[in-house]
């Protein structure tokens, strides 16, 4: 365990560049996602930047948030909110994209 | 430690017990003891059920001539409108776990105390501030759109006090989450040694499900309702259809939570069901794995048929479909239980004291309940009975037919544990058959009335449905009676009641190897398990005659 | 071995498993916080579909640098928040790149605010407060708005609380009333702070980009 002169696992430094690559690969995929939204591709314009922030969430929850280093019960509660959730969107849009409108 | 200690028959605990250890309005205000947490919660709902109480005795009152003659539309929308939300979400909703589940879970699995007993205390003093906002409402001139807040209504035409109605939920809606978040870490990480998760007696897996299903499915309400307060407070259009929003979406968001609410109101109560017929048949439950299962099951799919709330709203048929075959699907794990229920009774030798009448009351009622749960789900029936009182009788079947009686029964069967003191059998036995009849009196009726056409939440009806409005309110009066009853006796026992030993029904279960009342830490000895739940009787035999292996049978000192 | 007695709570008699709980309590607890901002996102999701190009032109209404620049900043104050999390564990011989890490990541969060209400000011001055003088007059153009001041503001609330107990934990580490190394407090408080920082994520796609391509 930790102590308060024991050597330190892991340098000051290890520590600003593991993290700083992983804030270079988010500051990057915010610029991609800045710049592909002005690239007109009809649907897939607002599908990339949804995608490019799914992947940025991921960057910040497996490494920022640890759960990749975390017990399998942690990641159980993360993964039954996102279950959870998944099924509030797909249910409620099963409604909202069948109906049946009189003008269509 | 002696025998006659281990059997509790010393006339005095050796420390004070946690209901004397500190005596000061100040040492239960900021305690963080779950008991006393627990205990602060039962007056905390009681006063919520008689308040609750009271608004539809006087909407049964109401309801006994066809043109109404006490109220006028106006008060009688909000006093069924209060009845519900204080019913639901002060009532209900917290009332087994947050006292009979606070009190016992860390009893059951051998813990000093929840994970986060701050928290805890926060949670209850969250419920009073809510409780406050709701009250304030009500004293201000009540609201009238219903428990259910539908929109437009509650955004854009009610008059009445929306606003604090909704935040009251809003706030009891974290004390929910909180406890949720507490009760599920207590579970993981809190129990005794050789507590093993099929160790766990059910009302622990119950708990635990009920809680899981509370952490994720109120925050949607919590939106829901701060949507609604936007739109009515802010101006902010969300459901106005004149700026293209869509009042149905509220009753997507509101029932994602309300559906999963009913099941966290009745999983506890399976749970007390669970605890309390293999005590007094002598028998170990039947299928306990399966039992498990289904909880679980039952909790995971309760969260996609909320669908079936909304036939009639404008909902897509696709979507109608697709909610009312998992609403169908979602029957049989609930009958499985009452199916192992029934079959932990074959061969057992059944005592009635009154927590086995309640619960095998529950067992009918629910049955019942459930029963008309499937008409209901079958779309063509729900279209016409809809908005009528068959929905209401169904709901109240399991709601209070269900989860009230197993309230009663839980709080019959540990009351010895809780308070030291037995309450008088022959009243309670009286009372829990008095409830029966009139809770059959009050909603049978309902469901016929329902069938034959008689809406809901209407003040005036056509003079045809009066035999069933009087039947229903005449029953209403024998079930308040059947539950003052309680108030009396169980107080009473509290000074005059005989002392209760440590086990005094030789049930099995942690809760029932320390002393009644508990000391302040739960146990004077580190609790091991080395058996499962529910050891009533030695395999083969098929009830138990002799004391039962309790869960703990050996303490360390 | 360091001395954590001080820091055992009831009803724990063993340090790691205080601090286990304290971690799984804070990540269910996150669990509900998704499912929160998660239903303000579908209520987003269902106006859009019902609104497409009403969305489309009040998405270009907002003010894409504001946007941009909060969320850079955001995503700079996670990386703060990691590091001072991850430092925090190794123990109390990072001390001060903990302290310093924490004010920055707090003065970041405020940061966020002060863009936030010049945003704010402007989008008023600009009329794209729902009302009757709004700007836009597409159909489900105000229902964007609405969305927008509701789930901005919501989002700042949460911010808020971010930076109040981020700032709390700076303080009390400076005054050497923080057992650095072995208070789990930072550990809990960074996966608050990274999951404000997820939902503004999720956020600026749905605010920001909307229309830009046409």
């Amino acid at each position: 365990m930790s102590g308060e002169n024991a050597a330190p696992r892991v340098s000051a430094r290890q520590l600003w560049r593991r993290n700083g690559l992983i804030w270079a690969a988010l500051l990057s995929l915010l610029f991609l996602s800045l710049g592909l939204a002005y690239v007109p591709m009809g649907r897939m314009t607002m599908v990339a930047g949804i995608v490019i922030a799914f992947v940025k969430s991921s960057l910040v929850i497996l490494l920022f948030m640890e759960l990749v280093k975390s017990k399998p019960l942690v990641r159980l509660a993360a993964f039954a909110g996102v279950v959870c959730l998944a099924a509030l969107f797909a249910l409620t849009l099963a409604d909202v994209l069948t109906r049946i409108t009189t003008t269509q | 430690m002696t025998d006659a200690l281990l059997t509790g028959d010393l006339p005095l605990p050796p420390r004070p017990d946690y209901l004397r250890h500190g005596v000061t309005l100040k040492s239960w205000l900021i305690t963080t003891d779950h008991k006393r947490i627990a205990i602060l919660y039962a007056i905390t709902i009681t006063i919520f059920f008689f308040m609750g109480g009271i608004a539809i005795t006087l909407v049964r009152l109401e309801l006994l001539t066809p043109n109404g003659w006490l109220l006028t539309s106006d008060t009688y929308n909000k006093l069924f409108s209060f009845h519900g939300i204080v019913m639901v979400w002060f009532f209900l909703v917290p009332s087994i776990p947050n006292t009979l589940g606070n009190f016992l879970l860390p009893l059951m699995i051998g813990a000093p105390d929840v994970a986060f007993p701050r928290l805890n205390l926060f949670s209850w003093y969250l419920t009073i501030a809510a409780g406050v906002l709701t009250v304030y409402a009500l004293i201000a001139g009540g609201v009238d759109t219903g428990w259910t807040f539908y929109t437009p209504y509650s955004t854009m035409f009610s008059n009445s006090h929306v606003f604090a109605a909704a935040s009251g939920v809003f706030v009891v809606g974290f004390a929910s989450i909180a406890t949720g978040v507490n009760f599920i870490a207590t579970t993981h990480m809190l129990r005794a040694p050789g507590m093993t998760w099929f160790r766990l007696p059910l009302f622990v897996w119950a708990i635990y499900a009920t809680s899981i299903v509370m952490v994720l499915a109120t925050p949607v309400l919590a939106i829901s309702l701060l949507l609604v307060i936007a739109e009515r407070w802010l101006g902010l259009p969300i459901f106005n259809p004149a700026n293209g929003g869509d009042p149905i979406l509220f009753q997507h968001l509101f029932w994602f939570y309300s559906h999963p609410a009913v099941y966290i109101m009745v999983l506890p109560a399976m749970g007390v069901v669970s605890e309390i017929i293999p005590c007094f048949a002598r028998r170990r439950i039947f299928g306990y794995d399966f039992m498990v299962y289904a909880m679980l099951v039952i909790a995971g799919i309760g969260f996609f048929v909320w669908g079936h709330h909304m036939f009639v709203s404008g909902q897509s048929p696709y979507a109608n479909l697709i909610f009312s075959f998992l609403s169908f699907i979602i029957a049989v794990p609930s009958a499985i239980k009452v199916f192992n229920w029934t079959a932990s009774l074959y061969r057992g030798q059944i005592s009635f004291e009154a927590p086995m009448l309640y619960a095998l009351g529950f067992v009918g009622l629910f049955t019942t309940g459930g029963l008309s749960g499937l008409f209901l789900a079958s779309i063509p029936v729900d279209v016409h009975v809809t908005d009528t009182y068959f929905v209401v009788a169904h709901f109240h079947y399991i709601m209070v037919g269900g989860s009230v009686s197993a309230f009663f029964a839980g709080l019959h069967f540990w009351w010895p544990k809780i308070t030291g003191k037995m309450y008088p059998e022959s009243w309670s036995r009286f009372a829990a058959i008095l409830m029966y009849a009139g809770f059959n009196m009050t909603f049978l009726p309902q469901f016929f009335a329902g069938y034959l056409g008689m809406p809901r939440r209407y003040h005036t009806y056509p003079p045809e449905f009066q035999i069933y409005n009087v039947m229903s309110s005449s029953g209403a009066a024998i079930l308040a009676l059947a539950y003052l009853l309680p108030l009396g006796y169980l107080a009473w026992s509290l000074y005059y009641g005989e002392r209760a030993g440590k086990n005094p029904w030789g049930a099995t279960g942690l809760e029932w190897t320390t002393f009644s009342p508990p000391p302040p830490k739960n146990f004077d000895w580190q609790p091991r398990v080395d058996r499962g739940p529910y050891d009533y009787h030695a395999e083969g035999q098929s009830a138990g005659l002799d004391p039962p292996e309790v869960q703990n049978a050996r303490g360390v000192l | 071995m360091t001395d954590t007695s001080g820091l055992l709570r009831e009803p724990w008699d063993n340090f790691e498993r205080q601090r286990s709980a304290g971690k799984f309590g804070i990540w269910v607890f996150l669990a509900s916080e998704v499912l929160f901002f998660g239903s303000l996102m579908l209520t987003y999701t269902v106006c859009r579909i019902d609104h497409p190009e009403a969305f489309a032109a009040a998405g270009r209404a907002t003010n894409i640098w504001y946007g941009t620049i909060n969320t850079a900043i955001l995503l700079t104050s996670s990386l703060t928040m990691a590091v001072a999390s991850q430092a925090a564990t190794v123990g109390r011989v990072f001390r001060r790149l903990v302290i310093w890490c924490l004010a920055a990541t707090a003065s970041l969060g405020i940061a966020f605010l002060v863009v936030k209400a010049f945003e704010y000011k402007e989008d008023i001055e600009k009329h794209l407060v729902p009302s009757a003088g709004f700007a836009l007059h597409d159909t489900g153009a105000q229902l964007f708005f609405g969305l927008y001041w509701l789930i901005t503001g919501v989002h700042a609330v949460h911010l808020i609380i971010g930076i109040v107990l981020v700032s709390r934990l700076a303080l009390l580490g400076y005054l050497q009333k923080l057992q650095i190394g072995e208070a789990p407090e930072i550990e809990v408080t960074a996966l608050y702070w990274h999951l404000v920082d997820v939902i503004w994520i999720f956020l600026y796609p749905l605010i920001y980009l909307p229309g830009r391509a046409s």
